[in-house]
């Protein structure tokens, strides 16, 4: 899918990658967490080439935020609880502050007592949103992070993740919100 | 209460075998389409049985224990056979982490029946090696069945799922959980339904054979309470088993679901 591709990434760098439907967008953040294996070439991070040992500390320093999360069912707060129960998430965010995160991604906080299932998609979309952000990691892979969103809170989003120096984002999106007027490197996987 | 069950005689049998009128006429009635394969499980029943009755005999007659155990392993690995092939999973992928987690849940809770409960000076005794590694043999491998379908269709159906859990820093283990807790009580809970309704809803094919046999009911309800319990610790152990030794060989090193697990 990807021939004659290279790409560096520093810390702190926002890249966008922008194509059409097929183009690779989403096998590119996949061939960063070590969902598959490229037939030629390497994947390095932090100078280091890709090995499931390399792949489970890319893994647990990143937040990744997934095209559209199919949740198990269950209570929200539950779900976003039991999330940090896994090993290397850290500490679970405390009840204020998983409210603060979903009041800006304007969601109310008694969403916290319903059952994901019962949620829109676009309201499911976005406590995947929630936990990346509650997750606070230095890197963040987001494939197509506005999806299902209306349009303010498209930039909303967008703002939230590029706005922050510390953080590196690399974005699959092909939503203009996350490119035009924004001060990212743009990847045209098209081209 | 010594007297065994009365024999039956050819024409008992031919009654008994009457009964199959029921089940076709109500498929010929209501257009099933079960009559065939009706009448194809009544004969394989009738020369498996006839096989069963043939091995046991001889099993019984010369209760070799080395003949015992080898004959437990020939059902054991028949077990493990058809719990990959109706799980419609791999057979050269899959096969050998069945057969070790059959082969370690039944000679386990066997062993330990005959040794702790029964308090056998022959561990290898034919009566009870064979016969109640069988019944616990049976057992397993519906639950092996169940859990491994589960869990690797579900795997499967959901792998999105799974793979937010591990790419957000789960560790394998940590994103298999949810599927391994689903599985794992999908396949439970039929044994746990039996044990909580056993001797009201149903009487249990082991009590009713030692009552038919000549044992007092007390003497066959205490051989039919140790037998659930290690039943169902049979069925725990080998699907816990199965799934962990299984996992190990269809995930990749990077913890990536293999295709090729599947048959289809």
């Amino acid at each position: 899918m990807l021939e004659e591709f290279s790409l560096l990434i520093r810390e702190g760098e926002k890249v966008v990658l922008r194509g059409s439907s097929g183009s690779g967008k989403s096998s590119l953040l996949k061939l960063l967490l070590g969902f598959v294996e490229p037939d030629q070439g390497e994947v390095r991070y932090r100078g280091e080439k890709m090995s499931p040992e390399v792949a489970r500390e890319v893994r647990r320093s990143v937040a990744y935020v997934s095209q559209a999360v199919d949740w198990e069912p269950g209570n929200v707060d539950e779900t976003i609880r039991e999330f940090f129960s896994i090993g290397a998430t850290g500490e679970v965010p405390s009840a204020s502050s998983i409210r603060e995160v979903l009041e800006r991604l304007r969601l109310s906080p008694e969403v916290l007592d319903q059952r994901i299932q019962d949620l829109s998609g676009g309201e499911r979309h976005r406590i995947g949103v929630a936990i990346g952000l509650l997750l606070e990691r230095p890197v963040f892979l987001l494939d197509e992070p506005t999806a299902a969103l209306d349009a303010s809170l498209k930039e909303a989003v967008a703002d939230r993740f590029l706005n922050r120096d510390d953080w590196t984002v690399i974005a699959a999106a092909h939503d203009p919100v996350w490119f035009e007027e924004r001060e990212v490197t743009i990847i045209d996987l098209d081209s | 209460m010594n007297e065994g069950a009365p024999d039956l005689s050819a024409w008992s049998l031919v009654a008994g075998f009457l009964l199959l009128a029921v089940p076709i006429a109500f498929s010929v009635a209501f257009r099933l389409g079960l009559v065939k394969e009706t009448i194809v499980a009544a004969i394989r029943m009738v020369l498996q049985l006839a096989f069963a009755g043939v091995y046991l005999t001889w099993l019984f007659k010369w209760d070799h224990p080395a003949l015992n155990f080898g004959w437990l392993c020939v059902m054991m690995t028949v077990a493990a056979l058809t719990t990959v092939q109706k799980s419609q999973l791999n057979l050269r992928q899959i096969l050998l982490p069945v057969v070790v987690s059959t082969f370690v849940a039944t000679i386990g809770v066997v062993l330990y029946f005959n040794c702790f409960i029964v308090r056998l000076e022959n561990l290898m005794a034919a009566r009870y090696l064979v016969v109640i590694g069988g019944m616990v043999l049976g057992n397993s491998l519906s639950g092996n069945i169940v859990a491994l379908t589960q869990y690797y269709e579900s795997l499967r159906d959901h792998e999105g799922r799974y793979l937010f859990r591990l790419g957000n820093g789960a560790t394998t283990f940590e994103a298999l959980r949810p599927f391994i807790c689903e599985a794992t009580t999908r396949a439970l809970k039929p044994t746990l339904a039996g044990m909580a309704t056993i001797g009201i809803v149903s009487l249990p094919g082991m009590m009713t054979g030692q009552m038919l046999g000549g044992s007092s009911p007390v003497v066959a309800i205490k051989y039919q309470i140790a037998i659930m319990v290690a039943i169902l610790a049979t069925v725990t152990l080998g699907v816990g088993l199965a799934l962990w030794l299984s996992s190990r060989r269809a995930f990749s090193r990077y913890g990536i679901l293999r295709r090729e697990i599947f048959t289809d």
